[in-house]
């Protein structure tokens, strides 16, 4: 397979790419180098505007030779071109370059690559387990890994049990924790006239308002923030893992476990990859059923986020408004696809079933009183005058941190740049319909609260859009010529995106020509979004943290996976 | 004889401190449940009236605590010390014209004088803890404590000029004609601020702010020791209540019913409005609490003892009238601080970042 | 303080406004149709399950949480079920069996009062007929209808096959029992 004609001019004259041709049936196109030109190939195609790092991942390498490939995916946001950059490791050299010097971002993706394949990172600047164990043996998303009962062998016990009784030295020079975040470095600073002492705080796993599992490692001066360091892995659940071990009919199920908030986006972008690998395309009705399910479930999630950041701030009762209104369109949810939160719904060509007679109406009832209902929510907080104390002015992130971050979503469009997926690259019905994409420019914590408080309304007006357009559209809710048992070509791979409310939410799916996905890999807005914190603490009080964590909408169960 | 009269005394205080601290229990949680859109307990009792009484005997069930590390002995009575004021301060509080604890001439001082013992209790419990949350919680609390109350006492300077007594029954006695509500519109307001504060409710209820410092001082605590900052809270915000009522509301004057019905009717008026805010509002930061602590209710309220000394010499209706204007300001003042939060840093922060968006588009 | 003054008057809109509380116990809610609750195996009228036993759903299931057993009719062709048992432990109610049986076999109910205070309490049998109504002689008791509560075997995560393969045939020699898959214990780590 060749690279479409277009894609030829980004990749000419670099040097030390071994093929070019695309990953599948979908045309993305794909590259391959060595690690030795590896590092020159990432700076030219960043200076050919590929600055954006889509994802990084990697996968076993299924030839004859044992081993790693990396998967770079980069996107020019100027035309929407996206390449992938594969680089073959050899099993007894698992090495590369890190590209956290380009993308700091990046560097948590490595972690979790280095976690999960043993690739180590060149340069890395602090390499280490993400969400396994520090002192778990193993990777398991090596296909030679052997899941033991339990997940750990007899001799991880005996260590375990032994670093207990005896020394700490099992967590060695690097695995530990230490080597990471030393909380004594941050100690040594503190302020000479004030003679102060720098503390470290653990905010999380159990503390009340963290969002769920996520943990921060806080250094205060004082009040002052001064180093932050989110910790993730404690809702792993290995769906990465799991989903290589089953069919490709139950994929759906399993990724609605990622992010738990809005489940209809994990389907949706793993409907969108295998429809490109199976060259099938979803039914008119399906689009709209998707926009709908879509929009609506925008909603709910950034209700979640809109109950969070009173809560975040102290105010109790928008979590109860919050919540009573997404009750509400969890119900049309169970009356649609008889789930509330795990829909299991959006499939490969379409969708399960079409909405039950009635549904429409009462969806429609809804969002007709919708904008009142927001009303409501926002008279709580955004004219309140101890949230915009809390929140204006605290927690920038800059545009020009977007990038390097990885940074999508109403993060992003917060900070002013202008970036959705629903209209730059539509998928599913957007490309029939007029998307507003809510800017603001300040880039602190109150803008992001704006932006999303606006996605909410311009949600609530797609779906409605969507709601009339499947008045006037008959059909099928599936499409008939998807195959009864999905084996995909082999070999082939397609990467499918959305615009989550988190962000941009992808599903790489590479096909062995099995009934089982090879590798499965999620890229997660919100992990990518979190690790920023660093950049939006500073100049935070403590008090601030959990506001300004709050703002960039955490849902751990997406960020670990 | 007189033991037996004392103790009696005794006795009665702490059963209607305790009844209503209970009802003040009940009346939150309805409240903010039915504010909330929720029922709020419903299962223990009539709309559930016995909720209280079951969460008491939980918290004497369960195992009393004391955390490795803890100061002992301070982390045994902190909590007895948090809790003694909140019921001593009765002894000078007034419930209707005939029946009164002691009914003395610094009353109103005894009272303030009592009531700040609280933070000492709180500031003991985070220090023994052996825990940064706690202890973050208890320096707060102390800080906070100390610098709203001054300006909550000079907000009462101004009802102690009206009346020209610092015994509550004369002040309420002085009240019999026009309430002090009306007459010093703008005391009141920062009376009730400042109250806000002293009890630790929201907005200001950093101490036990639980988005940052989990439950603050009371995070290791367990048990009845749990349950006796719990009650004393609560008992903190009947006497405050009570306290507003005896000073702005006219205490048991009004109309028809007896006195004490019209002051219980006022000070549960007072809870409900207490717990209304809190159904409402956010937290504020600790720093912006202080700053508005020193920066905007002291200077306000010295403005209001200028004012009600104006008043005094002139008459009423002046006072009235620039009582009006003052919290008219106040007012403004505040809703203006909202509006342009953060608009300085907002606007750099924009000026900048629409270059460094060039910068990347170009 | 106008921004407060028009929170505080939304707060008091809602409390004046009847409470959205669903006082559970006492009035339940009727769930839609479509609602993934709890299972149920349809019946003929004359008290036959609809269930073939062909171990589609068994198969489909992403948890192995499914164990089916049948025997061979001896009075005309297909099977008689003999056991049925769902793991509502490991069960994550997508609805894959209910979607992928051929016969209406298997539904969802509207039951959702599955709160149990033991582990074994989420073990849902469906179906079971310790005495097959057509036992064939070499019959042998198999001990695959406790699965799910057997220690857990993980072989379906870490290899290619035995997801897939979940449904096989313990012994050709007669009773030509469908195992389904044990349950998986719990997936590690």
């Amino acid at each position: 397979m060749t690279a479409p004609a277009t894609i030829a001019p980004v990749f000419e004259n670099l040097p030390g790419l071994v093929d070019v041709g695309v990953m599948g049936p979908g045309g993305m196109p794909l590259a391959h180098t060595t690690r030795d030109s590896f590092e020159t190939v990432v700076e030219m195609l960043r200076e050919r505007g590929f600055a954006h790092l889509e994802f990084l991942t990697a996968q076993e390498r299924s030839g004859e030779e044992p081993g790693v490939e990396m998967l770079y995916g980069f996107t020019r946001r100027a035309d929407l071109t996206r390449v992938v950059l594969a680089v073959p490791l050899a099993e007894d050299d698992l090495e590369i370059e890190t590209l956290s010097w380009l993308w700091p971002g990046a560097a948590v993706l490595e972690r979790e690559v280095f976690d999960l394949f043993g690739v180590a990172f060149e340069g890395h600047p602090a390499l280490k387990r993400i969400v396994l164990r520090d002192d778990f043996e193993g990777h398991p998303l090596r296909k030679s890994f052997e899941l033991v009962e339990g997940g750990v062998t007899a001799e991880q016990v005996a260590k375990a049990l032994e670093s207990h009784g005896v020394a700490p030295t099992s967590l060695g020079a690097d695995g530990g924790r230490q080597a990471y975040f030393d909380p004594f470095e941050h100690l040594a600073g503190g302020d000479p006239a004030l003679k102060s002492q720098r503390m470290v705080i653990n905010i999380g796993p159990q503390h009340p308002s963290t969002h769920g599992v996520l943990h921060v490692y806080l250094a205060i001066d004082g009040e002052q923030v001064v180093g932050a360091e989110p910790t993730q892995g404690y809702l792993h659940r290995c769906i990465e893992k799991l989903c290589e071990t089953r069919t490709y009919k139950a994929m759906p199920a399993m990724l609605d476990r990622c992010d738990y908030v809005s489940a209809f986006h994990a389907e949706l972008a793993y409907s969108l990859a295998m429809e490109e690998l199976l060259g099938i395309e979803s039914t008119p009705r399906a689009d709209y059923l998707r926009v709908l399910m879509g929009e609506l479930v925008r909603i709910t999630s950034h209700h979640t986020w809109f109950a969070a950041a009173g809560l975040d701030t102290g105010a109790l009762t928008p979590f109860l408004f919050a919540f009573i209104d997404r009750e509400l369109i969890l119900d049309f949810f169970e009356e649609v696809t008889g789930g509330r939160m795990m829909f299991n719904y959006i499939r490969p060509g379409g969708v399960k079933e079409d909405m039950p007679e009635g549904a429409a109406d009462k969806i429609r009832g809804f969002l007709d009183t919708f904008t009142h209902r927001m009303d409501e929510c926002e008279a709580l907080l955004t004219g309140n005058e101890i949230f915009r104390l809390r929140t204006r002015g605290i927690g920038f992130l800059d545009p020009a941190e977007v990038e390097p971050w990885c940074i999508t979503g109403p993060v992003a469009r917060a900070s002013g740049i202008d970036i959705d997926l629903r209209r730059d690259e539509p998928y599913a019905a957007y490309d029939r319909m007029k998307i507003n994409v809510p800017l603001a420019y300040s880039g602190d914590t109150y803008d992001r609260y704006t932006v999303r408080v606006a996605e909410m309304r311009e949600a609530g007006r797609l779906a409605l859009e969507a709601l009339n357009a499947l008045e006037g559209i008959e059909g099928p809710h599936i499409n008939p010529d998807v195959p009864r048992v999905i084996k995909p070509e082999a070999g082939t791979a397609a990467y499918g995106r959305v615009e989550s409310p988190r962000g941009e939410l992808g599903v790489l799916v590479i096909s062995d020509g099995t009934d089982k996905p090879w590798r499965l890999k999620v890229r997660s807005p919100a992990m990518s979004n979190l690790h920023c914190a660093p950049v939006i603490l500073q100049n935070t009080k403590v008090g601030d943290v959990v506001a300004v964590l709050g703002s960039v909408d955490i849902v751990m169960g997406e960020i670990d996976r | 004889m007189r033991i037996l009269q004392i103790l009696f005394g005794i006795v009665v205080l702490i059963v209607i401190v305790l009844v209503n601290t209970i009802v003040v229990m009940w009346v939150e949680r309805k409240e903010l449940g039915h504010m909330q859109g929720r029922l709020g307990p419903m299962r223990t009792g009539w709309h559930g009236l016995m909720q209280p009484f079951a969460d008491a005997l939980k918290l004497l069930g369960k195992e009393d605590i004391i955390p490795a590390g803890a100061d002992r002995t301070i982390f045994l009575i902190a909590p007895l010390i948090a809790f003694t004021p909140a019921i001593l301060v009765y002894c000078a509080t007034p419930w209707v014209e005939q029946i009164a604890g002691f009914s003395f001439d610094s009353g109103i001082f005894l009272v303030f004088a009592v009531a700040a013992v609280f933070p000492v209790g709180v500031l003991m419990a985070g220090w023994s803890s052996h825990n940064k949350y706690s202890l973050i919680g208890g320096f707060r609390s102390a800080a906070q404590q100390i610098s709203y109350e001054v300006p909550m006492i000079l907000a009462v300077m101004g009802v102690v000029m009206l009346a020209g007594s610092m015994r509550l029954g004369t002040i309420v006695e002085s009240q019999a004609g026009l309430y002090n509500i009306i007459k010093q519109p703008f005391a009141a307001m920062l009376f009730f601020i400042t109250l806000l504060s002293e009890i630790n409710r929201t907005p200001f209820d950093l101490p036990e702010a639980e988005s940052e410092l989990v439950a603050g001082f009371n995070t290791e605590y367990s048990s009845m020791r749990f349950a006796l900052f719990f009650v004393a809270e609560y008992a903190n915000v009947f006497t405050m209540s009570l306290l507003a009522t005896l000073l702005f509301l006219g205490g048991w004057n009004g109309p028809l019913l007896p006195g004490i019905v019209w002051l219980l009717l006022k000070t549960y008026a007072v809870v409900f409005l207490i717990i209304w805010v809190r159904a409402t509002l956010p937290r504020v930061r600790v720093d912006q609490l202080m700053a508005f602590g020193w920066k905007g209710l002291l200077p306000a309220a010295l403005v209001n003892v200028l004012i009600t000394a104006v008043g005094v010499v002139t008459n009423t209706w002046v006072l009235v009238a620039l009582e009006f204007i003052a919290l008219s300001i106040f007012v403004w003042a505040v809703t203006r601080l909202g509006a342009t939060a953060g608009d300085k840093r907002r606007a750099d922060a924009t000026a900048r970042f629409a270059k460094s968006r060039e910068g990347a588009s170009a | 303080m106008k921004g407060m003054a028009i929170g505080m008057a939304a707060v008091m809109r809602r409390f004046l406004t009847p409470s959205v509380n669903e006082r559970y116990p006492d009035r339940k809610k009727v769930l839609p149709p479509r609602s993934r609750m709890s299972f149920e195996l349809p019946r003929h009228e004359s008290g036959d399950v609809n269930c073939k036993s062909c171990g589609l759903c068994a198969k489909n299931c992403p948890d192995n949480a499914i164990t089916i057993e049948s025997v061979k009719r001896e009075d005309g062709p297909g099977r008689v079920l003999t056991h049925f048992v769902i793991d509502l432990g490991v069960c994550m109610y997508c609805g894959l069996c209910v979607e992928n049986c051929p016969s209406d076999g298997i539904r969802f109910t509207g039951n959702f009062e599955g709160s149990t205070p033991t582990r074994e309490g989420t073990v849902l049998v469906l179906e079971y007929n310790p005495q097959p109504v057509v036992p064939t002689p070499q019959a042998e008791p198999s001990a695959t209808v406790s699965g799910a509560l057997s220690p857990p075997d993980l072989t379906g995560v870490s290899t290619q096959e035995s997801g897939g393969d979940a449904v096989r045939q313990v012994g050709d020699r007669a009773p030509d029992t469908v195992a389904a898959a044990e349950a998986e214990g719990g997936e590690a780590s």
